[in-house]
């Protein structure tokens, strides 16, 4: 923006620029409370002007685009490709919540940057706070939050336990399978969690799972119930 | 018969309308600005008969050193009155502190400048008397029990009647005190201040005779001399600017020398002494060279008198930049004059064929000119100029350089030179203005308790529970044991999920919350707070002290506050 000193900008960009209505900013216009100029019967302000006009007022210009601070939208977010993402494990050792969370730790594909004693201690720090035993021997260990910056897109692992392990979950059933879930945001977190629930809450796939599928007869059931899923979850306007 | 009626004089006093009250205040500290002006007067004259002689020995650019650090000395140790300036400390005060100053400012100031313009310091008497006569003021009205708003008035009237007493010019006064110190032209500021005015020049008349400070000659001018005033007011304002510039680079500069404040000082008056060997014109506040020139007894022709208004306005900035003690309005009506000088023979010799008006006729111009872009105050420069000379009969002329000069330095230079620091530091504040209405406002006040709080283990069932019972869209998080803050939940980011039931068993408060919420502390100003608020597109902010969440402080209770705090304020 800086390159043209002497951009015009219309009367909606300063609007969006000052977060006030379009028609307020051809008030001010109106009344000489903001310089503009007169092309071709539009308004038009400078923006070298406008900026100098707002330094004097002490108001900040909204210069960032909307979406830039609300990070990416939960639109495009899908379990299948989280899952994919992630990989399937089987055979997780450990004969408590904490041993079979250190060997999943151990063994799940992770991106480079992530720090697996840093993941394994968020890991402990949530399930202090509460179990993410939902029930149903079906627990989803995730980090409350992560540190900014490490993860773009959402990881899934699915880890099938060697036995079953008391895990404190809801309905006090051991658990057989984890879905440790990252996530780059709340946002996202919340959209993944909401979509894995609506699968779990579906008795013939618990059934499914409970026989440690194979990785792709895994997948290709997910993507299939995600489809099904993608009209209803119109989450976002 | 009487009994249970007390009938004293504070009785009656207090029972008056309070514009009478205000009025008769105003006369006292008019009285006592006058003295304080006359006293401070007096003894520079006195000064300046013994001192004169001795400018020409060789220890003479001693002389402004050991003054200088003699005053900074003065007002560091002996009566420890530090602070800015004298007259932005009075604007200072006007603004934050419902114009309270200490009583020692109001002598304090008074022999530090003594000390720097007697020793040969360039600098004027006038802001050591603004300051006592403010300061005066402000004492005065703390003891009648005066109100912040009243007082700040009072404060005017004191700075009003020194300007009018020192200058024997009673309009100039009241100008100065509305244009530059209270910043607002209203009715009610204007009768105590008038009256105070008056009070202090007749004080000032019954001491020291009704005399006109600067003579001038009549003069005979014509079209030609109108014109070529606006070449005038250019050179004025670059003057003006000028000074203002140097005044700020001596300022910052001088701290990196040395830290020693006296020594500061001292260096500063030992280079003004040394301008003072070559040009002695520099020396002093400098109304004896007004007087010759204004009397047309100087004609040092014109690369004299150009260098004299250059040493001027360097000795002005280093006395002034170096700590010493002392106003700009005699400096800037000796540039000016000294730049009309050299204005006039200029337009002179380059056109020999027209008759001009006379050197005083511009020098008079001159000293209006740099007054007014100096402290970019237009009606007190015209109007102590006319005053200090009696010229009424050139009103058009003046008004005609004051204006200009004034518009084009403050496109270089957009403020008083009173005002620049206190605007930087965001602290002139104006009354009914944005700034100084979210000044007076503060957090505490706009705190609103009544928000449920939740923590983190709780799951989202339970906080859902909460969201029915409440009725705010903010929830703070905090620490069930410590009760430390620890985030916020705006509910328009978990909307979607709120009635997702499959979700109300495995989600907990502490992992939907936003840990990097903004958080304000009771003591930030308001000001800040609205620039948080736009930056975070925000309708509410948390308010911590200590860790601790105290409630809430939101857009919407602001504004109704804001505007109920500017219906007050307009009430005068």
């Amino acid at each position: 923006m800086l390159e043209h000193e002497d951009m015009n900008l219309s009367t909606r960009e300063v609007a969006r620029l000052l977060d006030m209505p379009e028609e307020t900013i051809q008030r001010w216009i109106r009344k000489g409370s903001l310089p503009a100029v007169e092309i071709k019967g539009q308004y038009m302000v400078r923006e070298h002007d406008l900026k100098r006009w707002a330094d004097m007022h002490h108001i900040v210009l909204n210069e960032s685009p909307k979406d830039s601070r609300q990070g990416p939208e939960p639109k495009d977010i899908s379990i299948f490709k989280a899952m994919q993402r992630g990989g399937v494990f089987y055979g997780i050792k450990g004969n408590n919540v904490k041993e079979v969370l250190e060997d999943m730790v151990r063994v799940v594909t992770l991106p480079e940057n992530l720090d697996r004693n840093m993941l394994l201690e968020l890991l402990l720090e949530r399930e202090k706070l509460a179990s993410t035993g939902i029930g149903e021997g079906i627990a989803i260990p995730h980090p409350r939050t992560m540190p900014e910056g490490i993860l773009k897109l959402p990881i899934i692992s699915t880890c099938f336990l060697e036995k079953e392990v008391d895990y404190n979950a809801i309905d006090a059933k051991p658990v057989f399978v984890l879905f440790m879930m990252i996530s780059p945001s709340i946002k996202v977190h919340l959209e993944m969690l909401s979509r894995l629930s609506f699968c779990l809450r579906d008795r013939d796939f618990i059934r499914f799972l409970k026989k440690s599928p194979g990785e792709d007869d895994l997948l290709k059931r997910v993507k299939v119930m995600e489809e099904r899923l993608k009209p209803a979850s119109t989450t976002e306007p | 018969m009487s009994k249970g009626i007390k009938f004293s004089p504070r009785y009656v006093f207090y029972s008056l309308d309070e514009r009478l009250q205000l009025i008769i205040i105003g006369a006292i500290v008019g009285i006592f600005g006058g003295l304080a002006s006359v006293a401070l007067n007096r003894s520079l004259r006195y000064f300046s008969n013994i001192s004169h002689p001795m400018r020409h020995l060789w220890y003479a650019p001693l002389l402004p050193a050991i003054g200088a650090a003699l005053s900074a000395f003065f007002l560091r140790q002996v009566v420890r009155d530090l602070g800015a300036h004298s007259v932005p400390e009075v604007i200072y005060s006007i603004s934050r502190k419902g114009g309270l100053l200490r009583l020692r400012t109001s002598f304090s100031r008074l022999v530090s400048g003594f000390l720097t313009i007697a020793s040969g310091g360039s600098a004027g008497p006038e802001a050591p008397v603004v300051i006592s006569g403010a300061s005066i003021g402000s004492n005065i009205g703390t003891m009648f029990n005066l109100r912040d708003r009243q007082r700040e008035v009072i404060v005017g009237c004191g700075a009003a009647a020194a300007i009018a007493s020192i200058f024997n010019a009673p309009f100039a006064g009241i100008a100065f005190s509305l244009e530059v110190i209270l910043g607002e032209w209203t009715t009610i500021n204007l009768v105590p201040i008038a009256i105070a005015s008056v009070v202090g020049t007749e004080v000032s008349r019954i001491l020291q005779g009704n005399q006109i400070p600067f003579h001038h000659r009549i003069f005979h001018s014509g079209t030609p001399d109108l014109v070529a005033c606006i070449g005038l007011a250019v050179l004025t304002a670059f003057g003006s600017v000028m000074l203002i510039r140097l005044l700020k680079v001596t300022e910052s500069h001088s701290k990196k020398v040395t830290s020693v404040f006296w020594l500061r000082a001292a260096l500063g008056g030992l280079i003004v002494g040394t301008i003072g060997l070559y040009l002695p014109q520099v020396l002093g506040e400098g109304y004896e060279v007004i007087r010759r020139v204004i009397g047309e007894q100087y004609s040092p022709g014109i690369a004299i008198s150009g260098l004299a208004a250059l040493g001027k306005i360097v000795a002005t900035s280093l006395t002034i930049g170096s700590g010493g003690s002392g106003g700009l309005f005699a400096p800037c009506l000796v540039i000016g004059s000294l730049t009309g000088l050299f204005y006039q023979s200029t337009i002179a010799s380059v056109f020999p064929s027209i008759t001009w008006a006379g050197e005083s006729y511009f020098a008079l111009l001159g000293m209006a000119g740099v007054l007014s872009s100096v402290l970019q105050a237009p009606l007190t420069g015209i109007f102590l100029v006319v005053e200090i000379t009696g010229g009424y009969e050139f009103i058009v002329p003046v008004v005609l350089v004051s204006v200009i000069s004034a518009t084009i330095s403050h496109y270089f230079e957009p403020f008083s030179v009173y005002h620049q620091e206190l605007i930087t530091r965001g602290e002139l504040l104006r009354p009914r203005t944005d700034a100084r209405v979210l000044a007076e406002l503060n957090v505490m006040e706009l705190l609103e308790k009544d928000c449920m709080l939740v923590y983190p283990e709780m799951r989202l069932k339970e906080f859902v529970s909460i969201v029915q019972r409440s009725h705010r869209n903010y929830f703070p998080v905090v620490d069930s044991k410590s009760g430390d803050f620890l985030g916020m939940i705006h509910l328009d980011d978990v909307r979607p999920y709120l009635f997702n039931t499959g979700l109300h068993d495995t989600v907990i408060v502490g992992e939907i919350m936003n840990a990097n919420v903004h958080t304000v502390s009771p003591d930030d100003e308001l000001t800040e707070i609205i620039t948080v608020f736009d930056r975070e597109h925000s309708w509410s902010l948390p308010v911590v002290q200590d860790g601790k969440f105290l409630g809430l402080i939101s857009k919407a209770t602001l504004m109704d506050h804001y505007r109920k705090e500017l219906i007050i304020q307009e009430e005068k």
